[in-house]
């Protein structure tokens, strides 16, 4: 039973992470700040150049075969 | 907690089990973020918000829930999930209501959600830290450590850029020479605590 309210605790948890995220990313970052933002998340060190993200690396490995 | 245990704490995690030459976490925003003096400051301050918070959290969450409740083992997928929704939060928070700490902090919020060094710290404190003060200290001196690693790197490559080094060591071979030369330095603090 004390297993069932923990995993009931944990699936609370994803569901919450699943709302602030989608609710995070409707949050436009503002204007004044796209700047630094951009400059930030260029992380030139994690195997592609141009982002860290596995779909930047998918979008640069099809250029390069193209 | 006495003073002597504090200080015990602090040093150990800042100096001689360093979270980035010790441990290799957090490489990724270590070699990433440290070619611009400015750049880590605002990664530095990011990571000590970061950590501290996911800390206060994830402590009492694992010995007061997860554990009690006979699910401890699932420490890790809670932890992970717990600092993503923290950090996104936060970070919308000040994307909407705070636009100058945002630009000076907020934007480094993204990729310290998913750095190896949050989560690192997280389960280093429920199996090292012997109560939820000492906690917060080894996770206070870890990241006074993250930042004395970082700008001491950050300003060594700086000093590199203008430096005459062969072609081929140009960039990111001669930074990584650099990595292992003050892991190798920091190896040399292992008997101090």
């Amino acid at each position: 039973m004390e297993q069932i309210l923990g995993l009931g605790i944990l699936f609370v948890i994803m569901v919450l992470f699943v709302v602030i995220s989608l609710l995070n990313k409707k949050t436009p970052v503002p204007e004044s700040c796209q700047h630094a933002y951009m400059e930030a998340q260029n992380c030139e060190t994690c195997a592609v150049s141009g982002g860290c993200s596995f779909k930047e690396a998918l979008d640069m490995m099809k250029e390069i075969k193209k | 907690m006495t003073l002597e245990l504090f200080f015990i704490s602090l040093i150990s995690a800042m100096l001689v089990n360093n979270i980035i030459v010790i441990k290799f976490l957090g490489i990724c925003s270590f070699l990433g973020v440290s070619k611009k003096m400015s750049n880590v400051w605002g990664m530095s301050a990011a990571v000590m918000f970061v950590m501290m918070m996911s800390t206060a959290i994830t402590y009492p969450l694992y010995f007061y829930v997860l554990e009690p409740l006979g699910i401890g083992y699932v420490n890790t997928i809670a932890f992970i999930l717990v600092i993503a929704a923290v950090v996104q939060l936060v970070e919308m928070i000040l994307k909407k209501y705070v636009e100058g700490l945002y630009r000076g902090l907020g934007v480094f919020l993204p990729l310290i959600t998913t750095n190896c060094a949050v989560l690192g710290v997280a389960q280093t404190n429920i199996t090292e830290a012997r109560n939820y003060a000492d906690a917060l200290t080894i996770t206070f001196g870890t990241v006074l450590g993250y930042t004395l690693v970082i700008v001491a790197f950050s300003a060594i490559r700086i000093r590199l850029d203008s430096a005459n080094v062969p072609k081929a060591f140009k960039g990111m071979p001669i930074a990584l020479v650099v990595a292992g030369l003050m892991s190798l330095a920091f190896l040399g603090l292992q008997g101090l605590v």
